[in-house]
């Protein structure tokens, strides 16, 4: 369960800022944040994951106020409880599809590299048909490919919350829906949050909830 | 960390090119200089050992580097030629044992040594097959000469015509090659070496002829009394020395005359040698020299060119260094994203710029490696290099 209260932001510049009264947000809910480019969706999502450090209010996961934690701490809290799936897949071109999928075990010593976690990627990646595709380097693959080595990093932790930021936003509209389709699938399975930053609209329907983020905006990242 | 190395080993696998480049300049960088700086210590140490082991040497007035280097390394500079007298002159002084060199003539581009026997005695090379010097028209080889020639034993060397067009020139000897030297190290690995009077044949001053008086070709015979027998310019001169012709073999002037190149100098003692050297410091047309002396000031020179080579060094060292920065700069600014999104997973800073100086070390070590490797190569070679130079 996420918990919001009284969380203000602000760039630099303070020419925009984040105001957020309260959210809350139930394990296992589904929630899309849309709104136009620059109003604050990415910047949410990232406060929520502690990436940016909130500058007033309280962010609780799980009952853990997030507020106070060190860089540490909320790298630590990040790498296993939480996943990332980007617009760009991010993945590293010279790891393998395997490697890639086993990037956060390399990334951080907290994780350890057991051989169930191996057991896990091969099972993750046969459930996003990849397992022909594990020894392959990304710039062999598809997009929809790579964004499903995207998603397997991204759950490979076991992650409480899955952060998805525009993960269709590369993909055409089939391929988009293949994608999210396995995307909600997994976190359905897995009984976790997701919140997915997304313009499109067509996607909407498959999610619980949907916040428009210009409530909450104060000023133009633009 | 092992997984921060691994990932970085993954990486600089990866960008192979990028690797290679990198590579590859760091090893020149540090192999230029390390070799330049190994075979200059080698050909100094070369040059001296050689040059210490010979107290002294005599030669006509000129360049006392071109004297050195031609009565110690049989160099391919010539030098004015001196008599025979000065050996006997020497040897009379009774303060040293002169050792003639006669060093102006090549066998298929070897240098011919024309010495005594003193000459083995006093440098000590080892007869490896075969026997030494025993007749006229012999010849031994140094070891190199004989196995790049591929000659031993039985097998015959001419003497290489110095003038193909000059018809009043000697013809080539074919020498007989009785033995070969075993390796030494030293320039006399390379030298066909020859008695003094047979360096004096293919000087053409000492010669054979058809014994006349023999001969039935009455129509190279112009007049005969009973002490003379006048011929034509056609009667035959020898160009190999045989059991049958050796007898006729025989000079034209004066044994004093005979010429040589230079002499090595033997002195008995140090105040023989002090002795000797002060007589020849009045010479007007002879020069004594103290070939360690004379070897450290070439090196001296060898040096300050190594100077400016080391500074040229220093400059790549500096530009490859500020190539490397750039690329790692240039890299960092591509890879932004790459470390951004490492840190959103949950990576620390500390740990990508370990991951990045990870990278460069691997690089660094696999182009210091590869440069050991080399320089291993570099001291193995240097010997040979340094007998090929």
């Amino acid at each position: 369960m996420i918990a919001i209260r009284e969380l203000r932001f602000s760039y630099g510049d303070g020419a925009f800022g984040l105001e957020v009264p309260e959210l809350r947000i139930a394990r296992g809910e589904k929630v899309a944040f849309i709104g136009p480019s620059g109003s604050g969706k990415t910047t949410l999502v990232y406060l929520i994951a502690g990436v940016l450090t909130s500058k007033g209010g309280s962010i609780e996961v799980n009952g853990v106020d997030l507020s106070g934690w060190s860089d540490r701490q909320l790298r630590d809290f990040r790498i296993s409880r939480i996943g990332f799936v980007f617009q760009e897949f991010e993945l590293l071109d010279y790891l393998s599809v395997r490697d890639n999928m086993l990037l956060p075990y390399f990334l951080n010593a907290t994780l350890e590299l057991t051989p169930k976690v191996y057991a896990q990627v091969e099972e993750l990646a046969s459930s996003m048909h990849l397992s022909d595709k594990l020894r392959r380097y990304p710039k062999t693959l598809s997009q929809g490919e790579k964004q499903r080595v995207a998603i397997c990093r991204a759950l490979t932790t076991s992650p409480d919350i899955l952060i998805a930021d525009e993960p269709t936003g590369n993909l055409d509209s089939k391929t988009a829906d293949v994608i999210l389709s396995l995307l909600l699938g997994e976190v359905e399975r897995r009984q976790a949050t997701l919140l997915m930053v997304t313009h499109n609209h067509a996607l909407l329907d498959a999610f619980d909830r949907v916040i428009d983020i210009q409530a909450f905006a104060r000023g133009s990242q633009s | 960390m092992n997984r921060i190395l691994w990932m970085a080993w993954r990486y600089v696998v990866y960008h192979k090119a990028k690797t290679v480049i990198l590579t590859l300049c760091l090893t020149l960088t540090a192999v230029l200089p390390l070799t330049a700086h190994l075979l200059i210590a080698h050909y100094g140490d070369s040059l001296t050992a050689r040059a210490r082991g010979t107290p002294l040497v005599v030669g006509a007035k000129g360049n006392r580097f071109d004297l050195v280097l031609k009565a110690l390394y049989f160099g391919s500079a010539s030098v004015d030629r001196i008599k025979m007298s000065e050996v006997e002159s020497i040897r009379e002084s009774g303060l040293a044992t002169p050792i003639p060199l006669h060093l102006r003539y090549t066998a298929r581009k070897r240098p011919i040594v024309g010495t005594t026997l003193e000459y083995f005695e006093f440098r000590g090379p080892r007869v490896a097959r075969g026997t030494g010097l025993r007749e006229l028209g012999q010849a031994v080889l140094g070891a190199k000469a004989a196995a790049e020639l591929q000659l031993g034993p039985g097998d015959f060397l001419f003497s290489d015509q110095r003038s193909l067009y000059d018809i009043s020139k000697t013809y080539p000897l074919k020498m007989h090659v009785v033995g070969v030297l075993a390796e030494t190290g030293s320039p006399d690995d390379e030298a066909v070496f020859v008695d003094i009077k047979t360096a004096w044949i293919i000087d053409g001053i000492t010669h054979g002829h058809q014994n006349v008086a023999q001969t039935t070709d009455l129509s190279m015979v112009l007049q005969r009394t009973n002490d003379n027998i006048a011929t034509t310019d056609a009667i035959v001169e020898y160009n190999e020395v045989t059991l049958e012709n050796i007898a006729s073999f025989h000079t034209h002037c004066e044994p004093a005359e005979l010429p040589l190149s230079a002499i090595i100098v033997l002195p008995h003692d140090l105040k023989s040698s002090t002795l000797i050297k002060a007589r020849y410091n009045l010479s007007e047309t002879h020069r004594m020299l103290v070939p360690a002396e004379v070897v450290q000031e070439l090196m001296g020179l060898v040096f300050k060119v190594k100077r400016f080579f080391d500074a040229n060094f220093a400059l790549i060292t500096v530009s490859t260094v500020l190539f490397i920065i750039l690329v790692v700069l240039l890299s960092h600014r591509i890879r932004k994203r790459e470390m951004e999104t490492m840190f959103k997973i949950g990576c620390s800073r500390l740990t990508v710029f370990w991951l990045q100086a990870a990278e460069l070390a691997i690089v660094l070590m696999m182009g210091l490696g590869l440069a050991g490797v080399l320089s291993i190569g570099v001291v193995w070679a240097a010997p040979h290099f340094v007998r090929w130079l």
